[in-house]
């Protein structure tokens, strides 16, 4: 519906969620959400790192790399389209600002080029496993919940 | 200053981690695993960095660019898609590729 200026346009009521994220998705485009999101995300993740030194750094990072794939796992079980807003928000900006690849790379190899495999390779098999578990079980605790609402609603 | 610097870094890198996924990830996610692999290669190469150099490059920048909590739901919906041989192949490569990059930039610059 067009409008003219100074006149506000129509609010969808609450309950119209697809109106919603469009009315959402048209003011803000997904550019703005994914750099907004890593924005936040990372600073997180900078201001836990700042925080520790030495092996500490090590287990921030694995607790933050295990929030954020909980995270994602968590909002694909509530069925969100990769295509809507607060996908391109929360799980491509926040989630993946948050959660850092290469710098868990570095770490690994710093370890193996100062002869340190062993420690290397329970780095790896402890965030893979901490990481992958914390995606399936936030998809899964999103699917119970829902599974819980649809039985109470009458 | 280096608080607007960080943001702004941080933004790009995602920017840029979409926009390889929007381009290569169709039936495996190969853009997630040439991010992850470009990013890793290039803080390996970037290791000697201190201060703020490091926090923008490596923490925001490609601290950004990579990521790990797509590339844990990638290989969560591909064994729950029933392709679980592609779940192990696309995780084995991220490990191989993106550990073996940030080892041979250490290595590049010494």
């Amino acid at each position: 519906m067009p409008t003219t200026p100074g006149q506000t346009e129509p609010v969808p009521p609450a309950s119209d969620v697809p109106a919603l994220q469009q009315r959402f998705a048209d003011r803000w485009p997904p550019t703005v959400l994914i750099a907004v999101g890593a924005m936040i995300g990372a600073s997180l993740r900078w201001w836990g790192e700042s925080a520790t030194t030495g092996d500490g750094r090590s287990v921030v990072l694995a607790a933050v790399n295990l929030i954020g794939a909980a995270l994602v796992g968590w909002l694909a079980g509530w069925g969100w389209e990769m295509s809507s807003p607060v996908w391109s928000f929360l799980v491509i900006g926040v989630a993946g600002g948050l959660t850092s690849f290469s710098s868990f790379a570095l770490d690994v190899a710093r370890r193996l080029d100062h002869g340190s495999p062993g420690t290397a390779l329970g780095l790896v098999v402890f965030t893979v496993t901490v990481t992958i578990i914390g995606s399936l079980l936030g998809h899964r605790a999103a699917v119970m919940v829902q599974a819980d609402r649809t039985r109470e609603s009458p | 200053m280096i608080a607007v610097l960080f943001v702004s870094t941080a933004g790009i890198g995602a920017l840029g981690r979409w926009l390889l996924a929007a381009r290569w990830n169709q039936r495996l996610p190969l853009g997630t695993l040439m991010a992850n692999t470009v990013a890793s290669f290039a803080v390996g190469v970037c290791n000697s960095l201190d201060g703020d150099a490091d926090i923008l490059i490596r923490v925001a920048l490609f601290g950004s660019f990579s990521t790990w909590s797509t590339l844990a739901f990638e290989i969560t919906r591909l064994a729950r898609d029933g392709r679980r041989p592609d779940a192990l192949l696309h995780l084995m490569s991220s490990l191989v590729l993106g550990i073996g990059a940030a080892w041979l930039g250490l290595r590049f610059v010494t």
